[in-house]
């Protein structure tokens, strides 16, 4: 008589089935070892799961990947050279898609590339960055976000440091110093009907405006982000914008405008919009993308 | 609503810079990417791109590159066999033009090389007639054209020296009397001059050639200026040079009959005709029919046009006269006769040469080869002129020949009309031949029991073919020569 196997064995029998599927023992992974990243991919996206949620969660998981990305973080010779053979080339040709040039691209990947090994240590332990790749995407995939986000962070980083000339260049010095003037009677209702029609609007929808009024993307790339086909995007902005100045006129009405009054305020010269913009843009926010390294 | 993009781009970055949440990690936004994220999990991403520019941003440049191809992936052509390889369009025009040449070649020459065609021709041609008298009747015209001063040693004439010697002071005569006329006229300058008759024996060559003034010399009408009279030096005629014309095929076969006895104006061998003109005869072919036309004709005359066009000229020349070459003629225009025809005119084409006047033709230089019959500006178009009772066909390059090399033939042409390849000849005893092939074969044609005299014009049309005698009769034809009505005058 075969008795049914408890949940303990049970996972640990599942386990060894997830452990023998992402192939770390031939990256010198044990199994215990193997364990403990799961667990802490676990807790980090679902922390309140069940072992069987855990255990699908796992399964959903890139496990050969994100054994290779651990045995390389703990310091394997097998995983470092099966990751470089399969990602060294990649690395370089990723950063060179981001950056558009080949010596900062080089620059970029050695960059990571040195993150990724570990440079730093802590306990006598090196601190690679690896240890924070999870498998909830592909390595590529992890490794070219990454870059990109490392990209992304320099590019803020330098432009801050802008020169006088660049400055002189961009008329910098003879800009008008912020007017204290009258505020616009309209501003205040106008602003809010906006921001309450902009308050209705879907994530995605925003998402589609956002990158399309403030980042200048085009229809093809906003596509691609979303995951539609660009005709779709040019079409969802214009019934977008349709929406919208029904809903602001709506708006402006419902706070004490006629028709009349509402469409000219609608149709107002931003510049009398009092809006503490520039003010909001200079806030710095330096670490936009520096919670992976300080998580561990 | 011009200002609302404005306006929602100010209420977009203000929004953007409330409180933004902690970003997602890198694998968020690579699973999100890669759209393996459960639809919550996406809802929260998409959230926070929608405020979170420099999110957007990362989003944006992954997966720029990641729609670029992958740089390793490099495609190999599939190996195409050779064949394959020339099937393209340069290939193929050089192949359809190379073709278009082969098919020009193939296609002007079948036509002239019928196997039965050279037969009779061989069998018209006197079996005993020698290679070197068409040799030199093809490069007599040559010599036509040499100046006047320019004697040559003519082809033995043996057999009418005596009349040669008359004809020569003849000639030398009227030299010396145009001459005399010219000078006074003033139209030579002291410096050409018009060198005297030399007689035939001499062989001295001028070492300076006296120009041609053939164009200066009125010419005269030799259709109407009793051209077919009879003369007993009408044997012999001498071009400009006082040299002999191109010594005409000697007829050898029955040669006790060939004598071109003129004077009595009578057909001693032209055996397809009445030796009697007035009485009954039959008319028969003295040519085998012409070669059927082969397979595409139509597109063999386009080919051959084509192939006239890219330069490929066959050798065997079309005998053709374009329309253009009878705008000046005697004719009056393209096939049509004009009896208003100035008499001073200067034309280059005439007709046969009054034999009485042989000897001023000779001394004025104007009996060129081209002055005597009908000639093309296109040396590819083949020339045809009646000289001294010959009808002579030139295949370009001034060769002329005799194109009615028929032993049995007596008959004196006089006139000459060609068309294309439709080529009428008349001559003495209203005798009338025609070829519809440029001179292959000959058709004999009967105009009619009571034709009489010599033909002195033939107006060809495509299917009217109207003809003058000497005697003022004027046959005509409806049906392109089958039968033929006198037409009173």
């Amino acid at each position: 008589m075969s008795s049914r196997p408890r949940p303990a064995e049970a996972n640990a029998l599942s386990l060894r089935a997830l452990f023998e599927k992402s192939g770390g023992e031939r990256y010198g992974l044990t199994l215990q070892a193997f364990g403990v990243v799961l667990e802490q991919v676990a807790v980090k996206y679902v922390p309140q799961a069940s072992p069987q949620q855990k255990l699908e969660f796992w399964r959903d998981l890139k496990l050969e990947e994100l054994a290779l990305a651990r045995a390389c973080a703990a310091g394997h010779d097998a995983a470092w050279q099966a990751f470089l053979t399969r990602f060294r080339e990649k690395l370089y040709d990723i950063a060179r898609g981001i950056t558009k040039e080949d010596s900062s691209a080089r620059d970029l990947a050695d960059s990571l590339y040195a993150d990724l090994y570990g440079t730093s240590e802590k306990e006598g332990r090196r601190l690679s960055r690896l240890n924070f790749y999870m498998g909830r995407g592909s390595l590529e995939g992890w490794l070219r976000t990454v870059l990109a986000q490392e990209f992304v962070n320099r590019y803020r980083k330098t432009k801050r440091l802008v020169s006088l000339e660049e400055q002189a260049e961009e008329g910098v010095q003879f800009s008008a110093t912020p007017s204290s003037g009258p505020v616009s009677p309209l501003d205040g209702r106008l602003g809010a009907a906006l921001d309450e029609a902009l308050g209705l609007l879907n994530s995605q929808d925003r998402l589609v405006l956002a990158s399309y009024y403030l980042d200048d993307r085009t229809l093809t790339e906003i596509g691609r982000m979303v995951g539609v086909h660009e005709s779709t995007i040019s079409r969802r902005l214009e019934k977008l914008l349709k929406g919208l100045k029904k809903q602001v006129l709506a708006g402006l009405i419902s706070r004490g405008m006629n028709r009349v009054q509402a469409e000219e305020a609608l149709d107002a010269d931003v510049r009398y919009l009092q809006l503490d913009v520039t003010k909001k843009l200079q806030e710095n926010r330096p670490a936009a993308f520096q919670q992976d390294k300080g998580s561990d | 609503m011009p200002e609302l993009p404005n306006l929602l781009r100010q209420r977009l970055a203000a929004a953007e810079n409330g409180e933004i949440q902690a970003h997602p990690d890198a694998d968020m936004l690579t699973a999100y990417m890669e759209q393996s994220l459960p639809a919550a999990e996406s809802k929260t991403v998409v959230s926070h791109l929608s405020i979170c520019e420099p999110c957007r941003e990362v989003v944006a440049l992954s997966q720029a590159v990641m729609a670029q191809p992958d740089r390793q992936t490099v495609l190999v052509p599939s190996p195409v066999a050779r064949w394959r390889r020339l099937l393209t369009p340069v290939f193929g025009a050089a192949t359809a033009v190379a073709a278009m040449a082969v098919i020009a070649v193939m296609v002007l020459q079948l036509p002239h090389k019928h196997p039965q065609q050279d037969s009779d021709s061989a069998t018209n041609r006197p079996a005993s007639q020698p290679l070197q008298e068409t040799q030199q009747a093809k490069a007599a015209p040559v010599e036509d054209q040499a100046a006047p001063s320019e004697p040559k040693a003519v082809p033995p004439a043996q057999q009418a020296d005596a009349r040669l010697t008359s004809a020569q002071s003849n000639l030398a005569t009227s030299a010396k009397q145009t001459e005399a006329r010219l000078e006074d006229s003033g139209k030579i300058r002291a410096t050409k001059k018009i060198a005297p008759y030399a007689p035939l024996a001499t062989p001295a060559v001028s070492p300076a050639r006296t120009p041609v003034i053939t164009a200066a010399l009125p010419k005269k009408d030799y259709i109407n200026t009793g051209f077919f009279n009879v003369s007993s030096s009408d044997r012999v005629v001498l071009d400009s040079n006082g040299n002999n014309l191109p010594p005409a095929p000697q007829p050898q076969a029955g040669a006790t009959n060939t004598v071109f006895n003129t004077a009595n104006s009578k057909i001693a061998m032209f055996a397809d005709l009445p030796t009697n003109a007035a009485g009954k005869s039959t008319v028969r072919m003295l040519t085998p029919a012409p070669p059927p036309e082969h397979l595409g004709c139509t597109v063999c005359k386009f080919v051959q046009s084509t192939a006239h066009t890219l330069g490929f000229h066959s050798p065997v020349r079309t005998p053709a006269l374009r329309a253009g070459a009878l705008s000046s003629s005697a004719l009056g225009g393209p096939g049509m006769f004009s009896g208003a025809i100035e008499k001073s005119q200067s034309v280059e084409i005439s007709a046969a040469p009054a034999k009485a006047d042989t000897d001023t033709l000779a001394a004025s230089g104007s009996l060129s080869a081209g002055a005597m019959g009908y000639r093309s500006s296109d040396s590819a178009t083949p020339a045809w002129k009646v000289v001294s009772g010959k009808l002579m066909k030139s295949s370009g390059q001034s060769q002329w020949e005799d194109a009615y090399p028929v032993a049995s033939s007596t008959v004196e042409f006089s006139f000459v009309n060609a068309r294309g390849n439709d080529v009428w000849a008349g001559g003495s005893h209203a005798s009338l031949i025609h070829s519809r092939d440029g001179g292959l074969t000959w058709d004999t044609i009967r105009l009619g029991d009571n034709a009489s005299g010599t033909i002195v014009s033939i107006i060809a049309g495509t299917m009217s073919i109207q003809v003058k005698t000497s005697d003022n009769q004027t046959w005509s034809s409806a049906d392109g020569g089958k039968s033929w009505k006198l037409r009173a005058e």
